[in-house]
């Protein structure tokens, strides 16, 4: 079940709403929780039932394990009990999703052929286990108390950000559930959710699904061996990196809209990526969970940058070279986290270069530069993370640098193989870089940060009635726009 | 209630009944009734179901832009049929498979001609998937078909297409290419063609040609045994077949045809993949694979003298052997940069 199907849209989301808010008002806040908790497990197991057993071992094993580190005094048991659930979780994790990966590269490196194990990837698993994980680690320091079954059960398996995120942190999310300012419906808050939700599905269904057919033709084409032409792996690569964009934060968008509908407040996991000027400033902006989850339980149990200028740009290219790996079994992913974290190191002495030389960064010139170097670098490595195949990527690059046969005249009479429209495809294009460079971003619009004129008068029933309609207009054109619905892109990793 | 949330809902309520009530009134696809003076879309995968729900026919076309140049008069001509081209350029034999089922729930139809071209049964051509979205909700037929037709907004931008009078005036004019490519037909293209192709990496998946029929084929077959199919093997040129591995391709695409319908007595098999000459003929095409009017009219003359039900003892091994040593020849003999006066410049 998707958030862009009408299923979701008329039938469960609002069967879930009703549910919770009746509950919540007519019984209890726990009672709520629980119809939550349930709804949540139906929308997983509607994907495959089979997939529910694996979600509800690791839910009631990682509880288990949590309680028994929260009740632990002695220290080596702790450890003990914390290095065992680590494993466990990176044992299932390694098993769904790694076995046939590592089975492939074993065999390449023996010379002999195994039968690939049949074994069918569920759904999210990266995302549950890295919030479990987190949840011991803390557990085990003392930095996470003893909660409630149902409380855990629905900090997990809440279904906005079960399947491809936000990453959530018990210590975000578990306090909300026993906050008591929060037991009532708050019509501010849902109506915020209602926004988002909105410019989330119009950004998915409207943009990121539109500009794919650019992206997917070409991308196909190089993973099968056909020859690219220079403008075509220009339109293919800029049209993919709008496309992740506008997929993966509209996703995120609707994850937190529907988060507030509910009452909860879900993290921020963009925040304008492609308006950073630097790769730290991406990954500070970019799937921002993701690089929190990285830092706090990879790069600093690793020695962060505690342990010298070395081994800390070691530890960086190896959390970036395992964050690659995360999202998932393909050595293109792994060389993706690897060209981000040498990104990292350049940038890391680039930066020390400028504060000893007394560079000055808060230039305009230098921030437009900058912002263009970064974005460059960042599209470039997409097509690693793309690409099914590394030589499909490397047809890519090789296409996208040739400069071979460059015809204004190809592009006039749609003429750019594996670009249908090629016109059409450069002003989506346009259109998508205005957006995500200048305009501001759905938590800016939400928050009203760009309309101080809506303060007074005139102009606040003008917003108050004219941004309803606006957004009404965008859900009808997302909604009629969802006859052909697709799924998005991170419900892969 | 929260102020914004009414004005949210009455907006909701306006644009959606604004949006339904324009694509009802305005009907761009001819969905629900014939239009006087029509205006026919451009992409054949959205205009085909209004063609099949409302105009009369008894005789379809169905395949890619090798059948688009079928003109339903020319065989109307030499039979006493009523045709219409259901054509999709760039389709898939699972979009084709589509048109023939939906063609033959609406009532009269006794006659399919069908391309068999191997490349629509591979699926691996990426053309194919930028040819656009496939409006599936169109093809489905059932009560929930009005709402994704009219709650469309792909709808309501043919519909303001269709206001500004933007369309195609004729059916023939819907599918025929032929009069925009006129002088294209000339075997330098061809070559040229040819060679800015032939140093392309083969695309080296295999595909299962059978299991594809035994998919989008042969249920069809089955479920119409009072329709005559004619499977007919278009005429690409040779210069397409000497491509990196593609009559290896197509051997094994014809193989598995002939082996996986010879049980079935609606079906005549119309091979023009024979006569040689004719593939070599490079003036008669505007690129490797793309015919001109003359052969489709010669294609159309076949079909109308053709029988099904009469046993195929066409010696397959035979053929594939003969085309096989056919394109070898052709490409010793045509070799670029050598024996073709081209260089490649991309």
């Amino acid at each position: 079940m998707l958030f862009n199907s009408y299923i979701f849209l008329f039938l469960f989301l609002p069967a879930a709403l009703l549910g919770y808010y009746v509950l919540r008002l007519k019984c209890s806040r726990e009672a709520s929780f629980v119809i939550l908790v349930l709804a949540s497990l139906l929308y997983y197991g509607y994907w495959k039932v089979s997939y529910l057993p694996i979600l509800l071992i690791s839910i009631v094993a990682n509880y288990a394990l949590g309680i028994l580190l929260v009740k632990q005094i002695n220290q080596g048991t702790k450890k003990l009990l914390l290095i065992v659930g680590i494993a466990l979780n990176l044992a299932a994790l390694g098993y769904y999703k790694y076995a046939n990966f590592f089975l492939s590269n074993f065999e390449w490196l023996v010379g002999e052929s195994y039968s690939t194990l049949n074994i069918v990837l569920p759904l999210a698993i990266s995302f549950f286990t890295f919030q479990q994980i987190a949840y011991l680690v803390d557990a085990s320091k003392g930095e996470a108390k003893e909660y409630s079954f149902i409380h855990y059960c629905l900090f997990i398996s809440f279904f906005p950000q079960l399947i491809a995120g936000p990453i959530v942190h018990h210590k975000e999310m578990l306090p909300q559930f026993m906050d008591k300012a929060r037991a009532y419906f708050d019509v501010e808050m849902f109506w915020q959710g209602v926004q988002l939700f909105c410019i989330g599905l119009a950004k998915k269904v409207l943009i990121a699904d539109n500009v794919a057919l650019f992206a997917t033709p070409v991308f196909f084409a190089a993973d099968s061996g056909y020859e690219i032409s220079t403008v075509a792996a220009w339109i293919g690569i800029l049209a993919y990196a709008f496309q992740l964009y506008f997929d993966f934060s509209a996703y995120s968008d609707m994850a937190i809209g529907i988060g507030k509908m509910f009452g909860i407040d879900l993290p921020l996991n963009f925040n304008s990526p492609y308006k950073a000027v630097s790769i730290s400033d991406f990954w500070r902006r970019w799937h921002m969970t993701l690089s929190r989850f990285l830092r706090d339980y990879l790069y600093i149990a690793l020695g962060g940058n505690r342990v010298g200028a070395f081994r800390r740009h070691i530890n960086l290219f190896l959390t970036m070279l395992l964050g690659g790996l995360w999202h998932g079994a393909s050595w293109n992913f792994v060389l993706w986290g690897g060209l981000h974290g040498s990104y990292l190191i350049i940038n890391h002495f680039w930066t020390g270069f400028c504060k000893q030389n007394n560079i000055n960064t808060s230039k305009q010139g230098y921030i437009l530069l900058a912002k263009l170097l970064t974005f460059f670098c960042v599209i470039e490595a997409w097509v690693l993370f793309r690409a099914e195949t590394f030589e499909g990527a490397m047809a890519l690059y090789s296409a996208s640098f040739s400069f071979d046969n460059i015809q204004l005249s190809a592009i006039l009479t749609s003429q750019v193989e594996y670009v249908s429209e090629p016109i059409k495809a450069i002003l989506m294009i346009i259109f998508c870089a205005v957006t995500a460079f200048i305009c501001p971003n759905s938590q800016e619009i939400v928050a009203g940060k760009y309309l101080a004129l809506s303060e007074k008068g005139f102009y606040k029933r003008a917003y108050y009635f004219t941004l309803p309609l606006l957004l009404s207009g965008l859900l009808v054109a997302a909604i009629s726009s969802m006859n052909k619905v697709s799924e998005f892109l991170y419900f892969q990793f | 209630m929260h102020q914004s949330i009414k004005y949210f809902i009455v907006g909701f309520c306006f644009w959606s009944l604004a949006l339904v009530s324009v694509n009802y009134i305005v009907d761009p696809l001819q969905y629900y009734r014939l239009d006087n003076s029509p205006r026919f879309v451009k992409n054949q995968r959205y205009q085909i179901p209004g063609l099949i729900r409302n105009y009369n026919f008894d005789t379809i076309f169905v395949g890619t832009s090798h059948s688009e140049n079928f003109l339903a008069s020319q065989l109307d001509k030499f039979g006493q049929t009523q045709s219409i081209n259901l054509s999709i350029s760039g389709s898939s034999a699972w979009e084709q498979m589509q048109v023939v089922n939906l063609a033959s729930q609406q009532g009269e139809l006794a006659n399919v001609v069908w391309e068999m071209n191997y490349k629509s049964f591979a699926g691996t051509n990426p053309n194919q998937i930028s040819a656009g979205k496939f409006p599936q909700y169109l093809f489905q037929q059932d009560y929930t078909t009005p709402f994704y037709y009219l709650y469309s907004i792909d709808t309501l931008v043919l519909t303001a297409k269709k206001l500004i009078g933007k369309g195609i005036p004729t059916l023939d004019g819907l599918n025929a290419w032929y009069p925009k490519e006129k002088h294209k037909f000339d075997g330098v293209h061809v070559l040229k063609h040819y060679c800015s192709r032939v140093t392309q990496i083969s695309d080296k998946k295999t595909v299962n040609y059978s299991e594809k029929l035994n998919q989008y084929l042969l249920p069809v077959l089955q479920n119409n045994p009072n329709v005559n199919f004619y499977l007919f093997l278009p005429p690409l040129s040779v210069a397409n077949f000497a491509l990196n591995n593609q009559v290896q391709r197509y051997i094994a695409f014809r193989k598995a045809l002939y082996q996986s319908v010879k049980s079935f007595s609606n079906i005549a098999i119309i091979d023009y993949t024979t006569d040689y000459g004719r593939l070599s003929q490079l003036t008669n095409y505007k690129d490797v694979e793309h015919y001109n009017l003359d052969i489709s009219n010669q294609i159309l003359s076949t079909v109308a003298t053709s029988q099904v039900n009469v046993e195929n003892n066409a010696d397959i091994n035979k053929f594939n052997q003969e085309i096989l040593e056919f394109v070898e020849h052709w490409k010793s003999e045509n070799e670029c940069g050598v024996n073709i006066a081209y260089e490649r410049r991309n």
